[in-house]
């Protein structure tokens, strides 16, 4: 098991694609219930950390240890049943599928029944189901969907699409949780929902968060914890106020040249 | 056999093969011009079975459901991981290569002169309670997590293995379900016709089925039979226009594909409760009947 609440351990991960190094050498140590930061310039490979982490990619080199148990390179729907959920940055839900059913995807590989049961339309098919549908309906009520329940996600408008993709997230009852961007396209007034939302669900659930963002508001705000990204190097870490405060980090959002450093 | 009669368990037969092409196709959005072949590959197995070494029909009506589905988990095997549009080519290969094999062992299929002297074994009533069974379970399967999958994997295959699923697993099943389909299909074709010939499972009767779905809605088991039952009829029907038809029916395609992108029926199931025939049942909060998928 992990030593110390140890949750998520990466050693030396690094991604290349073609000549470009989108991650080079990135460690991390996160510990359960921490909310952690990465901020850095378009570019800087953020993304590309979290596609990494939940298996989207696989990685070059280096180790990822979740929980104790080595995830490298583990396709993303193992990463995603050992407990690392996460959205996307631009979006990605079932368009075509009511807001419910997005959800209650999350929980088919937790299903209790197989293809041969569900042909024949097996008794526990139906009750089955209705508990998931009551613990999707649970988790759109903490994201404050419960309204919106029938509707097409697709069709709904852009701040409720990414409510729906938390609560899909969040469905998968994760001990990590992998947010990219989650105030992109969001207006002011949303954006403050989303901070509330995001610390309220961080302090019921007792889940760990890596969160990447360009809003500082949302990251200061957070984060106990951040790391600067700059292309594919951690330029500097630390708490809010150190990072507000760091030459280097202030340079590389000024434009100024930076070397890699090891 | 009375000819609306023959026409209409031809139909049925028919639309029973297309189930394949729905679940595998509408549903899952994998593209397949083989799925025809299978078909055929039920057709001549139970025809051989009966006819070549006495085997009795319903249990040839097995074997050929389980060999066939047997050739689709070794072609769905190697062939599911790759990208969707070769998933494409190798099944109209397969198909393609399939309809060879019949038609070169002459010795066992009568090659291009079909295989004739199948006893007619098809019931009507064989095939209407076939084709209301199948879709039976094809409709449970729709309604069960297995449907959410298929239009999760199908709208976003990355977001869908990001929440758990296993989209290769998920569509090597599919793909049996869909072989298994339109084999049976097949079995019962032969025993109905009393003939069959390699022409008839080429990639362009697989194509055709492909039509069918779409014509109806892809989305929609109603429309997928409806689709297919309409447009399998729809040159026997026509025959009366003699050499209108083949137009007929493709401007009534074009207008559709034109008209209702999404099919004719769109996501619309015919269910009690659709009709109005009988009130919703109310879950937690939320009325059941909305909660399709």
């Amino acid at each position: 098991m992990a030593e110390n609440g140890v949750l998520l351990e990466v050693k030396g991960l690094s991604k290349k694609f073609g000549g470009v190094v989108a991650v080079d050498d990135f460690n991390a140590r996160i510990k359960k219930s921490r909310l952690i930061g990465i901020i850095g310039p378009n570019g800087a490979g953020k993304t590309t950390i979290l596609n990494l982490l939940s298996g989207v990619y696989e990685s070059d080199s280096g180790e990822i240890l979740f929980n104790g148990r080595n995830i490298t390179n583990l396709q993303s729907f193992e990463v995603g049943r050992l407990g690392i959920a996460r959205t996307f940055q631009n979006i990605r839900l079932f368009e075509d599928m009511s807001v419910l059913d997005n959800v209650r995807s999350a929980y088919s590989w937790r299903a209790e029944y197989g293809l041969l049961k569900a042909m024949v339309g097996w008794r526990g098919v139906g009750s089955s189901e209705h508990r998931v549908v009551e613990q999707s309906l649970h988790w759109l009520g903490k994201v404050g969907l419960s309204g919106h329940l029938d509707e097409d996600a697709g069709s709904l408008p852009y701040g409720l699409q990414r409510r729906v993709e938390l609560a899909r997230a969040l469905a998968g009852e994760p001990r990590l949780l992998l947010l990219d961007e989650p105030a992109a396209g969001l207006n002011p007034a949303e954006v403050r929902g989303l901070i509330e939302l995001i610390r309220k669900l961080f302090v019921e659930l007792q889940l760990s968060i890596i969160l990447i963002e360009h809003r500082m508001e949302v990251v200061m705000e957070l984060c106990q914890w951040i790391y600067v990204q700059n292309f594919g190097c951690t330029i500097a870490q630390g708490t809010p106020a150190q990072i507000q405060k760091d030459p280097v980090v202030i340079n590389a959002y000024l434009g100024e040249e930076f070397e890699c450093s090891r | 056999m009375d000819y609306i009669i023959t026409v209409a368990v031809f139909t049925a037969i028919t639309t029973l093969g297309v189930l394949g092409t729905f679940v595998l196709t509408g549903l899952t959005g994998l593209f397949s011009l083989g799925q025809a072949a299978f078909m055929g590959l039920g057709s001549y197995i139970a025809a051989l079975a009966v006819v070549k070494y006495d085997v009795p029909f319903p249990l040839a009506v097995a074997m050929a459901v389980v060999i066939s589905v047997a050739v689709a988990y070794v072609i769905g095997y190697t062939t599911l991981k790759i990208r969707q549009d070769f998933f494409a080519l190798v099944t109209f290969g397969f198909g393609e290569a399939l309809r060879s094999i019949m038609d070169e062992s002459v010795k066992y299929t009568g090659g291009a002169m079909g295989f004739s002297g199948v006893p007619q074994l098809t019931t009507p009533w064989l095939a209407f309670g076939s084709l209301a069974a199948a879709v039976w379970l094809v409709r449970n399967v729709r309604k069960s997590k297995f449907g959410r999958d298929c239009l999760a994997i199908r709208t976003d295959e990355l977001a869908a293995q990001v929440i758990g699923i296993d989209a290769f697993s998920h569509k090597l099943k599919v793909f049996l379900l869909g072989a298994g389909l339109s084999s049976f299909a097949g079995a019962l074709m032969a025993f109905f016709t009393t003939y069959v010939e390699p022409g008839m499972f080429g990639w362009i009767q697989s194509a055709i089925w492909i039509i069918m779905v779409f014509f109806g809605g892809r989305d929609s088991l109603t429309g997928t039979i409806f689709g297919a039952a309409t447009l399998s009829a729809l040159p026997e029907i026509l025959r009366f226009a003699s050499q209108w038809r083949v137009l007929i029916y493709c401007v009534i395609i074009l207008l559709i594909i034109n008209f209702r992108p999404a099919g004719l029926f769109g996501r619309w199931e015919l269910s009690l409760e659709n009709l109005g025939l009988k009130h919703r049942r109310v879950g937690p909060g939320i009325p059941e009947g909305k909660i399709h998928g």
